[in-house]
């Protein structure tokens, strides 16, 4: 399970609280959607889960692993796809492969059998020994993604992750998401696609200036207004 | 016109404005301090250069050859400009992340290139400044007023010949960069060979110019000497105008050299200009080509430790990134080259007789081994370490992907043991070239080579964590360009200071050490050297390691 608690985070610069006193449970085995305007503090949150940021207060627990008291178990636990894709991309994607698997440590029959796997559901065959640099748009997305998930993670948090992708890769993409949680493991992720949230999410949160103001069930939240895009206007709007 | 002046001050400011975003930290009194007594250790060494500019001066004005010897100072001084400055100005020119999103706007490719032309030139101003500050003022003391006038004016000119030099060989590097496209490894070779061979060539050919003869007559050597700043005054015309204009007594004449030495550059960088402009889009669309490769590479899977791997990726980032490599892999052979260059031009005279001494060069050295190796440790400080990106750019080359040395589950003593292994190994790579090229050209003694190479390696280790530690404190994460995130690196900055200081503290000790005349006081010098040293370098691991915990979490990304 993963237990935001009271977490907060203050930018030095205007003093405006960036995430004010959050508090959220995601459990095992959940997709969890996190929705919210332009500003709202979607990327600090998970800027603070996968230890980017450190947060003022609060603390952030998954499978009862605190990441302030033990960062590095903490984070061979989670796998992170950044909205703006960087990754070294000098490297080739069999390069970048070997350098994620390494990292966390996955034994070299497993990084082999999940690679491959990987790389044929998103058909990077053909472009696997080039540089990243060379890559299309999608198909960084598309090699983070697999660096992300070679090592099994706990929780898969992913930021905007459809930008880009074709519509095949976006469709393979979002049936990875349902494996992975339906091996007993989080996906946490945002976006700006309602339809797309509202399709594949188990629960969702919506947060706005910092404070989460709603978090439920895709049916809980649509039973509130007449779709889950109206309601999602609805307490958004200023 | 408008256009122009509306990039060149977006380009002003997304350089030089501050980071409002991130919190002004309040200098602490131990900064000032820090600074205070490097500024103190410094003024010495900087006093020195100038006390010996000041002599050449009035050794100049002596053989009535001060116009000759102010052109050569003035040449060196361009050298030295487009040694520092090619490769800014061939990755602001050509290589900066801008230019795609440039080219698209509803601007003229000869606008942007002039406004990015001319930003370079305001950089390099600086550097031109810098040095003209050391090397020229001490050489005008007791000049006249034209002195003065026409040393501030030459600031100005200055930079212009070295841009037009950039701006030219940067049109064919661009195509070779290009057409190595699929292997950029070959291309940063090719860079590197490209450069080693220019400072071979340049280093030559100052020197065919001297047509100096080995001789131990100090009247004859002199007119040899004043001979051979003749023949290279009359070579840089521009540059030997603009000395007349500071030696000329007479105003007009004076200003009547300075306007032919701005003609002649104006002249020279138009035509540089002209023909670079001309071919300037067809060359930035070139390098934002990204062709598909025909990779046949077999698929391999391998996994390996995490520091080898972080030192692996590190290095492939580096050699497949040419500018960048060219920064962090120029030490290796900067120090080599120069020694080569030494010995070769001085071949004929290493095993001459000296008169005065009735010994030749080499048997001199074999003489004083202690000496040389103290010699050849402080030139591979100043020469290698010193001059080290690989280390000094450890984290600020993470640019936006420093959020994976947050989230990746390796420790940080992981992460910085491998940005260090990685620097101590080319700098030891350096090192080794150094000493095999002096041992075979210089025909340095090898007692000399292994004390030096000992007490090199040492220290090496000692900079490199050091490098690496200033870099962690402040990294510069957002840059458009390599060179603006490595202009005015605090960490290359601090090393250089550092290295003088070292330089210094070494050198006087040896000398106070070795003025008892007893040979084994200065092998039991070499012995505290090297102890000493290596309890820095566990100190320097030691608290680099235990404060990346604070730097990096704090680090903004």
């Amino acid at each position: 399970m993963l237990k935001l608690e009271n977490l907060s985070k203050t930018y030095a610069k205007g003093g405006v609280k960036a995430v004010d006193g959050l508090n959220l449970e995601v459990k095992n085995g959940e997709i969890f959607g996190f929705l919210g305007p332009n500003g709202a503090g979607k990327s600090t949150t998970i800027k603070m889960i996968t230890g980017v940021l450190q947060p003022d207060e609060g603390t952030i627990v998954l499978n009862g692993v605190d990441i302030k008291k033990d960062a590095y178990v903490f984070k061979h636990n989670f796998g992170y796809v950044p909205d703006n894709h960087a990754t070294y991309e000098k490297l080739t994607g069999m390069e970048y492969i070997n350098f994620m698997g390494s990292m966390y440590d996955v034994p070299k029959d497993v990084l082999k059998r999940r690679a491959e796997e990987f790389i044929e559901k998103f058909s990077l065959g053909h472009a696997i020994n080039d540089q990243i640099k060379s890559y299309s748009h999608g198909m960084k997305q598309k090699i983070v993604v697999i660096g992300a998930l070679l090592h099994n993670p706990k929780l898969w948090i992913l930021d905007e992750p459809l930008t880009g992708l074709d519509p095949q890769s976006a469709f393979e993409l979002k049936q990875l998401m349902r494996e992975h949680a339906d091996a007993g493991n989080i996906v946490f992720f945002s976006s700006h696609v309602i339809d797309v949230v509202e399709k594949v999410c188990d629960r969702i949160g919506i947060i706005k200036n910092g404070k989460l103001i709603a978090v439920g069930t895709v049916d809980e939240l649509k039973q509130q207004s007449e779709s889950l895009e109206e309601f999602f206007l609805n307490v958004t709007a200023e | 016109m408008k256009d122009f002046a509306l990039l060149f001050g977006v380009l002003l400011k997304q350089t030089f404005r501050r980071d409002k975003s991130k919190p002004q930290a309040k200098a602490k009194w131990y900064v000032f301090l820090v600074a205070g007594l490097i500024a103190v250790c410094c003024l010495p060494l900087l006093g020195l250069i100038a006390y010996i500019i000041y002599q050449i001066g009035q050794m100049a004005a002596q053989l009535n050859a001060t116009t000759s010897i102010l052109t050569c100072i003035l040449s060196a001084i361009q050298v030295v400009v487009l040694l520092f400055g090619i490769a800014s100005v061939v990755n602001t020119v050509y290589y900066s992340r801008d230019n795609e999103m440039l080219l698209a706007y509803p601007l003229k490719p000869q606008v942007i290139f002039a406004a990015k032309l001319t930003y370079a030139y305001l950089i390099e101003l600086m550097t031109a400044f810098l040095f003209t500050l050391f090397a020229v003022i001490p050489f005008a003391i007791g000049a006249g007023l034209n002195f003065s006038i026409g040393l501030v004016l030459s600031f100005f000119l200055l930079p212009i010949l070295p841009l037009m030099v950039a701006t030219i060989i940067a049109i064919p590097l661009i195509y070779v960069i290009s057409y190595f496209k699929h292997n950029s490894i070959i291309a940063t070779i090719a860079l590197l060979i490209v450069t080693i061979i220019l400072f071979v060539v340049y280093f030559f050919a100052v020197n065919s110019l001297g047509m100096m003869e080995d001789t131990a007559d100090m009247q004859q050597m002199l007119q040899n000497m004043v001979a051979t700043f003749d023949a290279i005054a009359n070579v840089m015309i521009p540059n030997k105008f603009l000395a007349l204009s500071m030696t000329e007594t007479a105003f007009a004449t004076a200003a009547l050299n300075f306007v032919y030495a701005m003609l002649i550059d104006l002249a020279l960088l138009a035509v540089a200009v002209f023909i670079s402009s001309f071919v300037y889009r067809r060359s930035i669309s070139k390098q934002l080509e990204t062709p598909k490769s025909q990779s046949k590479k077999q698929t391999k899977y391998e996994t390996g430790g995490k520091i080898s791997m972080l030192i692996k990726k590190d290095f492939l980032e580096i050699i497949r990134f040419p500018t960048l490599a060219f920064y962090c892999l120029f030490e290796i052979i900067l120090a080599p080259i120069l020694i080569f260059v030494l010995g070769v031009t001085s071949m004929g005279s290493l095993d001459t007789t000296i008169e005065e001494v009735g010994m030749s060069f080499v048997e001199i050295m074999a003489l004083v081994p202690d000496l040389v190796a103290i010699v050849l440790i402080c030139f591979a400080i100043f020469m290698v370490f010193a001059t080290n990106y690989m280390a000094s750019t450890a984290f600020t080359r993470e640019n936006k992907n420093f959020y994976m040395i947050k989230i990746l589950p390796v420790s940080y003593a992981d992460i910085i043991d491998a940005k260090a292994i990685l620097s101590v190994i080319v700098n030891e790579i350096g090192v080794i070239l150094m000493l095999v090229v002096s041992t075979f050209v210089l025909k340095v003694p090898l007692l000399s080579v292994a004390i030096a190479f000992v007490i090199s390696s040492v220290i090496n280790v000692v900079f490199s964590y050091m490098q690496v530690y200033i870099d962690l404190k402040k990294p510069r994460l957002n840059w458009e360009n390599i060179s603006t995130g490595l202009k005015n690196n605090p960490s290359s900055l601090i090393s250089l200071l550092v290295s003088v200081i070292l330089i210094g503290v070494l050198g006087g000790l040896y000398y106070l050490v070795s003025l008892a005349q007893i040979p084994v006081l200065v092998y039991i010098y070499f012995a505290v050297l090297l102890l000493l040293f290596v309890a820095l370098a566990f100190v320097a691991r030691k608290i680099t390691i235990k404060d990346a915990q604070i730097y990096i979490d704090n680090i903004i990304c």
